[in-house]
């Protein structure tokens, strides 16, 4: 069976755009003195690039379906993963604190309320200077646009503002909202836990197939916020700490392609962009802004 | 009197009557009641700043006509009572009783004129010295001729200063109110309205108890406290924190407890008729958060959003009714705590209290994981099995008075579920169907398909369909 991220580039080099932006979580602690707390599925990819990437070696996966025990012992990739079987909201709770986390709660549904309470409890429970990232499902593939807003307020209720129409739906129009909502959530949360509101620091857009969203950030605390300055985790050019978003898109190139871009990317300026004929230049960006990240064999 | 105020002056001085009614107003009688008696419990902490109220005691008698509270608690001195203790409002220069229940400065007037329209209030102090710094006054007010009258002042009846009292004289202040109100009268003969108050009493002020002091309503015999308790053993550990906040002005200590009581036990040696477990926080209308601030009960059983049930914990349902938590918060300064003037609610904009409610919150997450960890494992319990440890633990463990936690844990320990057994893979759903063709066009597709019974023909055609089509 071929790895799984070969189907999902966008997946994958985002992935590692955050593994790179938690090597600057030094200024706070050394990467490996965190622990990762994830739901691995049967893969455990994100595992293996945060143990590589950072050398984490404390990691929890979280998995809800109670009939996959045997496979995810035989799967898991190192013996040192716990692994927490059942509902998030009912395991989160044994994760041990007290200690620096990363946790990426990585859904493939469309954002509810459950899901905000277990962002709200991971936000309050971590300790300042801890990484939470969420990934859940843009609310607009295989949803027909006139039905987004209900779809939205079914699953959201009164979290979804009154001021919406039905032409703010289109493309990532009800992913925006989702964002607006998980923000406002973990911004509570922060402010009410450890005295200063969450920091965001992740926004992304990508679609593998279904539009997903990841956003994320960390915990701050009036003592630790000019630490976390000294991270400078603006100089990431993936880094969104405001609305926009950054979307990542990875064209698709052959291996000549790819060898000749990045033979000519390296060094040249961002306004010449190298131009192959017939590849149109919109993806030549896309490939500028994201083939560091890009997993593949180059 | 008109002709004596400047034209550029515009009169806004309160007429007593609004005063006393926007006084009273948003307080209701019970908690009225519970107020008098912070007065006492400060009094009586105010002498005993070791906690230990042994030998104090605080007396509540209410008759057709008249309601007294007296106390031991060291009394009011006559230059308290002259500059301080009468004023409304708490004058920025009186320091008051550290730890104290009492702060805002109305609560004993408030009370008073809630209840009735005349009052007396009798004070034996001794003073530091125990010398003759000693002192002892009477006063009685009719509130009806007060209101009346320009000055806001009240009078001494006999005031004695600079005096010795007798080495065993009890010192304390009796306070008499009479000309009841008519509805406060038909309340406090109420039986059931006197139960509340008794309920609320042993309730609110059960930290006291505990510590010692006795608390008559009606009664030669004391209340009896509640004594918070949950289960705890080797394999049960609650939850217990402990921490400061820091406030403006001072810090803010707080002790958090919080885990579940074992349930009710329903055999038959139990007489049914003992209701010691009532005193033990064990109905299930008894779940939820109790907040203390300063040893004085200000949430009871509170299951709403404030303390976290529905956001981000589960709301309330029954399933958590084993629930209970302790959150204790302390500060030598009573203004920090963050309580509303008639002490009956949370101040929720306060910031001790919201770093206080994060981890109230977050702890009740916690504990409702356990439950229904326990929960799920009971759901798949086949009769014949032996009963998993999560379940023996939670089912067995007695409660211990949290008073005896000594461990601080920031999780709730419980033994853990048993993997789930694998499913059986499901049985797949099936749907019959049944139609008419024309026989002609039947036997030319029977061919085509080479089938030879009508059932073969459907199955072999819906096949086909769902092959080009579906798959």
């Amino acid at each position: 069976m071929a790895r799984q991220y070969e189907f999902r580039p966008a997946k994958a080099a985002q992935r590692r755009m955050i593994v790179d932006a938690c090597r600057r979580l030094t200024a706070i602690a050394s990467p490996d003195q965190y622990q990762y707390v994830g739901f691995g599925g049967l893969e455990f990819i994100d595992f293996v690039e945060f143990h590589r990437g950072l050398g984490i070696p404390q990691m929890t996966s979280i998995e809800h379906d109670t009939n996959m025990q045997h496979r995810l012992d035989f799967n898991k990739p190192y013996n040192s993963i716990r692994l927490l079987i059942g509902e998030a909201r009912d395991q989160l709770p044994q994760i041990d604190w007290a200690k620096l986390a990363i946790t990426w709660l990585d859904y493939t549904d469309v954002l509810t309320t459950d899901i905000l309470r277990d962002v709200d409890y991971v936000v309050r429970s971590s300790q300042p200077g801890s990484v939470v990232l969420v990934t859940v499902n843009g609310a607009a593939t295989d949803v027909p646009i006139p039905e987004r807003l209900p779809n939205l307020r079914s699953k959201l209720g009164d979290l979804v503002t009154d001021g919406l129409e039905q032409t703010d739906m289109a493309g990532w129009g009800p992913t925006r909202v989702e964002r607006g909502i998980l923000q406002a959530t973990a911004h509570a949360a922060g402010r009410q836990a450890h005295g200063l509101p969450f920091r965001q620091l992740f926004n992304f857009e990508y679609a593998d197939d279904a539009k997903m969203l990841t956003w994320g950030g960390i915990v701050t605390s009036p003592a630790l916020d000019r630490t976390i300055d000294t991270c400078r985790f603006d100089d990431l050019t993936f880094v969104r700490t405001r609305d926009d978003a950054f979307e990542i898109n990875v064209p698709v190139l052959t291996e000549r392609e790819i060898a000749y871009l990045e033979t000519e990317l390296v060094g040249a300026s961002a306004t010449a962009l190298p131009k192959i004929k017939g590849v149109c230049s919109k993806d030549i960006r896309a490939f500028a802004q994201v083939y560091r990240w890009r997993v593949g064999v180059r | 009197m008109v002709t004596s105020i400047p034209d550029t002056t515009v009169n806004a001085g309160a007429e007593k009557r609004f005063f006393i009614e926007m006084l009273t107003k948003d307080i209701e009688l019970l908690p009225a009641i519970v107020d008098l008696v912070d007065n006492s419990v400060d009094g009586a902490r105010g002498l005993h700043p070791d906690g230990d109220l042994d030998g104090q005691w605080v007396k509540i008698k209410v008759k057709d006509d008249s309601f007294t509270i007296s106390d031991n608690s060291g009394g009011i001195s006559v230059d308290i009572a002259r500059h301080y203790a009468f004023r409304f409002g708490r004058s920025k220069d009186f320091t008051g009783v550290k730890r104290s229940v009492g702060q805002f400065g109305v609560g004993m007037k408030r009370a008073i004129f809630k209840i009735g329209q005349a009052f007396t209030v009798k004070s034996a102090h001794r003073g530091e010295t125990g010398g003759s710094d000693s002192s002892r006054f009477d006063m009685s007010v009719d509130v009806e001729e007060w209101a009346v009258q320009e000055a806001w002042t009240f009078e001494f009846g006999n005031v004695q200063e600079g005096i010795t009292l007798a080495a065993g004289e009890e010192t304390g202040t009796t306070i008499t109110i009479t000309k009841l109100h008519p509805s406060v009268q038909d309340d406090l003969n109420d039986p059931s309205v006197a139960q509340l108050l008794r309920t609320e009493l042993r309730v609110r002020h059960q930290e006291s108890i505990q510590s010692g002091l006795k608390l008559y309503l009606n009664s030669e015999t004391p209340l009896v406290a509640s004594r918070p308790s949950l289960q705890a053993s080797a394999v049960v550990r609650p939850v217990y924190k402990q921490f400061q906040v820091e406030a403006l002005g001072g810090t803010v200590d707080v002790k958090l407890y919080a885990g579940t009581v074992a349930p009710p036990k329903r055999d038959k040696d139990t007489d049914p008729e003992d209701d010691g477990r009532a005193e033990n926080f064990q109905d299930p209308g008894d779940a939820g958060w109790y907040l203390f601030c300063n040893d004085r009960l200000l949430l009871v059983a509170d299951r709403t959003p404030i303390t976290g049930w529905g956001n981000p914990a589960a709301a309330y349902h029954p399933q958590y009714r084993l629930f209970r938590g302790f959150v204790y918060l302390s500060a030598d300064d009573a203004s920090l705590l963050p309580w509303n003037t008639t002490k009956t609610a949370v101040d929720r904009d306060s910031p001790v209290f919201r770093a206080v409610q994060s981890e109230m919150k977050t702890t009740l997450v916690a504990v409702q994981a356990v439950i229904n960890r326990a929960k799920q494992v009971r759901a798949r319990l086949d009769e014949e099995e032996t009963k998993p440890e999560i379940l023996v633990a939670l089912d067995e463990t007695p409660d211990q008075p949290i008073s005896s936690l000594t461990t601080v844990s920031s999780q709730m320990l419980a033994p853990a579920s048993p993997p789930p057994k694998p499913h059986t893979p499901a049985t797949p759903k099936i749907q019959r169907i049944q139609y008419t063709v024309e026989r002609d066009r039947y036997k030319e597709v029977a061919e085509a398909l080479g089938a030879s019974s009508g059932s073969e023909v459907g199955r072999l055609t819906f096949d086909y369909f769902y092959d080009q089509e579906i798959d």
